[in-house]
């Protein structure tokens, strides 16, 4: 069965004032119905401008300049507007980071679900608004507020709000760019579950986008680490507890909590993400990462299938269970303060 | 209903704001060299009618019950006569007042038009030669007294080129038959191309300027983003997100400007001798011609207040958060 | 002391940095020059005119030299008095700056003032400053300034004041909404606990991000005083004595000269208008880009 989305070897530039910086370097993944996936990374590691890259909504100073995107068989990197427009929203929609800012102020909030609805169906006014309150049933808000404008609800409410227009069309593809950052966690939870249980009865896959590997454990069944453009690791959510071959994946389960298994402090990796403007020969992650050794300065690391479906970018992938261990420890990351 | 409640202190407060103006009006004309009672009484005018106006005015009165009696007088339209025209003066202005409504709306809803056009043009065209040029053309132009401009068109199409009239509203002698058919007749619009245009060339300035940096503005929010997301295509994505915004701060500078149209109208009514109350303001002010300029001058006022008011209307209109605040 | 010593310093180094990049952008510097040239004109007047403004320029036989076209002995010809136009329109650039600069400065000062304690103390004394200033947006400009005018006799100290009078309404506005979004910002609250004074929360804290927007109202101030003053003295309500460019055109228009097909007289006075206030307006896009960063663009 084809995947729902191929990503294939995508590259965004940016063109900046002091350069081109290249934010998205050989990027892959693939997405099959029904499953989830998740593309995890710091902040500025270039996941939201892939998300971009996919809606065709990168500024007017990026362009893809390499590889491709495949949506249900469509090549769609390289689609007319007039064509792509036809697949949003109904075939792709978007959660987005920024619900306080993603409802229009002037226009209700229900105008706004109604809007989406009949760019691409034939519907009447009074059935989309109909449609727009078994919406808000579905994410637990009070089907009333539909003429609300945007301004008379809270934060949490508004993110409810961004979900249920995302699903007005029952897309095939959600994509989710950090959901949740900006609610408490609470809401957090709230909304996660409301996800959760929304996908287990549409059939639609998400391609969540967080950079707190927590948030997506509980949605997604793969993941894709990304740092500084690259992808570093690719597999299934099992394997990565289990057996990451990264060590940054390694590092990025220790910064995190998780509630089973024994109390341990969380350690943080020392260091920042380069600077992408610079060149930087061999692995880019080399300056942060504890096992660093003469090859990884000299020579870009492979990508290495250390199991079916499961790739890591690292000249020592196939020695990760010696590392794993070592990355259990805090000593092993504090040593590594450059 | 938050928004009746807006609008009513809205209503009170413009009032206010008025009954305010017409005090300052009262005393700032009593300050004009001379006797103050050359403010409503002119040598030239018969014994009875000055006995007349002294009473109504009560002149010889202490100060306060002549700001009494004065603003009496205002509810019920009394300002006196002219010494000029030897009519009432409220008479006088009000016929005035319909040439410079003429000229100066006109002239203010084409300018915001074509400001709004071309500044959309020049927000379109960002970071080209084409938006530079066009924004150097606009400075140049609000940096030129719109007088100046009037004469400038004045000296060429009507002296030169015998294109246009020179001035005033018609040509001498003739009169219009009504306020409809004047404004209807050939030879109306004739009269008014130039003073119209002049006025065109200033005041287009600030709604290219405007509509361009408020588009930049916008296009860049998430909501706009969102939408195009939506995938409801990029022209609705324009018209109904981004302008429907942008617009705001425009519309409202749109109802501020009309009032200060009126000023800028008194300098075109003057160098093209259209018979408006800017012009009849200055001529009664040289002239001394007191009641006419006072009444003038409170009229112009008005319409200040009333125009301020309609803006924070359309404001409240269009833009739903301000009736919370 | 010493903090207060220091937050001087912060605050001229802050103001030098502003405005090497105010001047950065290319109109800027074409405004800068522009000015620069006028300047010259305006400070060596005497030097640079070949005659007095009201001087009547006569020939051998004491006849008036009037309506004597552009030519190498009149740079822009005469007037209908035989007054040099040349002369009159650099003497004009005195009266420019000295009402341009003097009446920006008091609508600086009063606008920026009035806009700071209206917003910073807000409860009442915002409320009678903001009906007040509802008030003062009510008076027609020019009416009023020519009332004023005559009222207190022509002369261009008048004019400076009548102009200033109304005009600050705008800088406060803005100054006012700027401080009222300030205010809520972390750093006053952080200034405040730690105990600092309302003086010095206005002055160390607000000032330095309120003083560049200060700063662009003010050289649009200088603009519209230019602006305005010559549509005063074009109507009659300026100052008799003195030399503006706005006189000149009012002469010019009085004595027909539009009818005779005298363009000499009718297109340098408006064409040192235009320059002038274009300079202002092209420093002000430089300003622009200081208080508002996302215009950056060349």
């Amino acid at each position: 069965m084809e995947p729902l989305l191929d990503v294939y070897k995508i590259k965004i530039d940016y063109k900046t004032e002091r350069g081109l910086v290249r934010a998205v370097d050989e990027v892959s993944f693939s997405i099959r119905s029904p499953q989830n996936l998740a593309l995890v990374g710091e902040s500025g590691c270039g996941k939201t401008t892939v998300a971009k890259g996919i809606l065709h909504l990168l500024a007017d100073n990026a362009s893809i300049s390499g590889g491709r995107i495949t949506f249900q068989g469509q090549r769609i990197d390289n689609m007319r507007e007039r064509d792509f427009d036809r697949l949003r929203w109904c075939q792709i929609s978007v959660i987005s980071q920024s619900a306080m800012n993603a409802l229009n102020p002037v226009y209700t909030v229900g105008d706004q679900i109604v809007e989406a609805i009949q760019a691409h169906e034939r519907m009447g006014k009074r059935e989309a608004h109909s449609r727009v309150r078994e919406l808000f049933q579905w994410v637990g808000l009070p089907p009333e507020r539909v003429r609300a404008y945007p301004h008379e609800f809270s934060g949490g409410m508004k993110q409810r709000v961004i979900i249920a227009m995302s699903l007005a069309l029952r897309p095939s593809l959600i994509i989710a760019d950090e959901p949740t950052t900006a609610l408490d966690v609470i809401m957090q939870d709230q909304i996660l579950e409301k996800i959760v249980n929304i996908q287990r009865q549409s059939v639609s896959s998400m391609l969540m986008i967080s950079h707190d590997i927590s948030v997506v454990t509980e949605v997604c069944q793969h993941i894709v680490v990304m740092y500084a453009g690259k992808v570093l690791e690719s597999c299934s959510i099992e394997e990565f507890y289990e057996h990451p071959c990264h060590p940054y994946s390694m590092g990025l389960q220790m910064a995190f909590p998780t509630l089973e298994g024994e109390a341990k402090r969380l350690i943080s990796i020392p260091g920042f993400p380069p600077n992408l403007l610079e060149e930087i020969s061999g692995c880019l992650f080399r300056d942060r990462c504890p096992f660093q050794r003469p090859i990884c300065e000299q020579i870009a690391p492979p990508d290495v299938e250390v199991s079916p479906g499961h790739i890591a970018k690292c000249h020592f992938a196939h020695q990760a269970d010696g590392f794993r261990l070592l990355s259990a420890r805090e000593e092993t990351w504090e040593a590594n303060v450059a | 209903m938050n928004v009746l409640r807006f609008f009513s202190r809205r209503l009170f407060h413009s009032i206010f704001v008025f009954l305010a103006l017409l005090t300052f009006i009262f005393f700032i004309f009593r300050l004009m060299p001379g006797d103050p009672t050359a403010l409503f009484i002119s040598p030239e005018m018969a014994a009875d009618a000055i006995q007349e106006i002294q009473k109504t005015f009560g002149l010889d009165r202490p100060l306060y019950i002549q700001y009494f009696l004065y603003v009496i007088n205002v509810c019920r339209g009394n300002f006196g006569i002219s010494y000029y025209f030897f009519e009432p003066a409220s008479r006088v202005v009000f016929e005035h007042l319909w040439n410079t409504l003429v000229l100066t709306i006109t002239a203010m809803c084409l300018s915001y038009l074509v400001g709004v056009l071309v500044g959309t043009l020049l927000a379109w065209k960002r970071g080209t030669l084409f938006e530079l040029g066009g924004m150097v053309s606009v400075l140049i132009l609000r940096s030129a007294p719109v007088f100046w401009v009037g004469l400038i068109f004045l000296y060429i199409f009507a002296f030169k080129l015998h294109i246009f009239p020179g001035g005033s509203m018609a040509e001498t002698g003739e009169f219009y038959g009504g306020f409809l058919e004047m404004v209807l007749s050939w030879e109306f619009l004739h009269h008014l191309v130039l003073p119209l245009v002049s006025m065109m060339c200033y005041f287009s300035g600030l709604p290219v300027l405007l509509t361009r940096s408020s588009i930049l503005e916008v296009i860049k929010e998430d909501y706009v983003e969102m939408a195009r997301a939506k995938g409801i295509g990029a022209r609705r994505v324009m018209f109904r997100h981004v302008t429907r915004t942008a617009i705001l701060p425009v519309v409202t500078a749109f109802a501020t400007a009309i009032a200060y149209a009126f000023e800028g109208s008194v300098l075109i009514e003057v160098v093209f001798s259209w018979p408006g109350i800017g012009r009849l303001m200055v001529m009664s002010m040289l002239g001394n011609d007191y009641p006419v300029a006072q009444f003038a001058f409170m009229i112009l006022a008005a319409m200040m207040i009333l125009m301020n008011l309609l803006a924070d209307f359309l404001y409240a209109y269009l833009d739903p958060r301000v009736v919370v605040q | 002391m010493e903090g207060n010593k220091n937050a001087v310093i912060q605050t001229a180094l802050a103001l030098w940095a502003t405005l090497r990049l105010m001047f950065r952008h290319p109109l800027a510097k074409a405004g800068l020059a522009i000015l620069i040239v006028f300047t010259v004109m305006a400070v060596f007047a005497p030097l640079i005119a070949p005659y007095h403004h009201d001087e009547i320029i006569s020939d051998s036989s004491g006849r008036w030299l009037s309506y004597q076209k552009p030519a190498a002995k009149f740079w822009l010809g005469t007037t209908d008095m035989g007054r040099g136009i040349f002369s009159q329109i650099v003497y004009g650039a005195r009266t420019a700056f000295m009402i341009g600069l003097l009446a920006a400065l008091m609508v600086m000062v009063i606008g920026t003032v009035v806009g700071l304690v209206s917003g910073y103390f807000g409860g009442w004394i915002d409320q009678i400053i903001m009906r007040f200033v509802d008030f003062v947006y009510g008076i027609p400009f020019l009416p009023f300034a020519m009332v004023l005018v005559t009222v207190l006799g022509g002369s261009r100290w008048n004019v400076i004041i009548a102009i200033s009078v109304l005009l600050w309404r705008e800088t406060c506005r803005v100054v006012r909404s700027q401080v009222l979004s300030l205010k809520e910002r972390p750093f006053v609250e952080v200034a405040r606990s730690a105990g600092a004074g309302d003086l010095r929360i206005i002055f160390v804290h607000l000032a330095p991000n309120i003083y560049p927007i200060s700063l662009l109202y003010g050289v649009f101030a200088v603009g519209w005083a230019i602006l305005t003053e010559a549509g005063l003295s074009f109507l009659g309500f300026g100052d008799p004595n003195s030399c503006s460019w706005g006189k000149m055109l009012q002469m010019a228009y009085l004595s027909q000269a539009l009818s005779q097909g005298v363009w000499w007289w009718i297109f340098p006075p408006g064409i040192a208008i235009v320059l002038i206030v274009m300079s202002t307006y092209f420093i002000s896009q430089g300003i622009e880009e200081v208080v508002n960063p996302k215009l950056r663009n060349w």
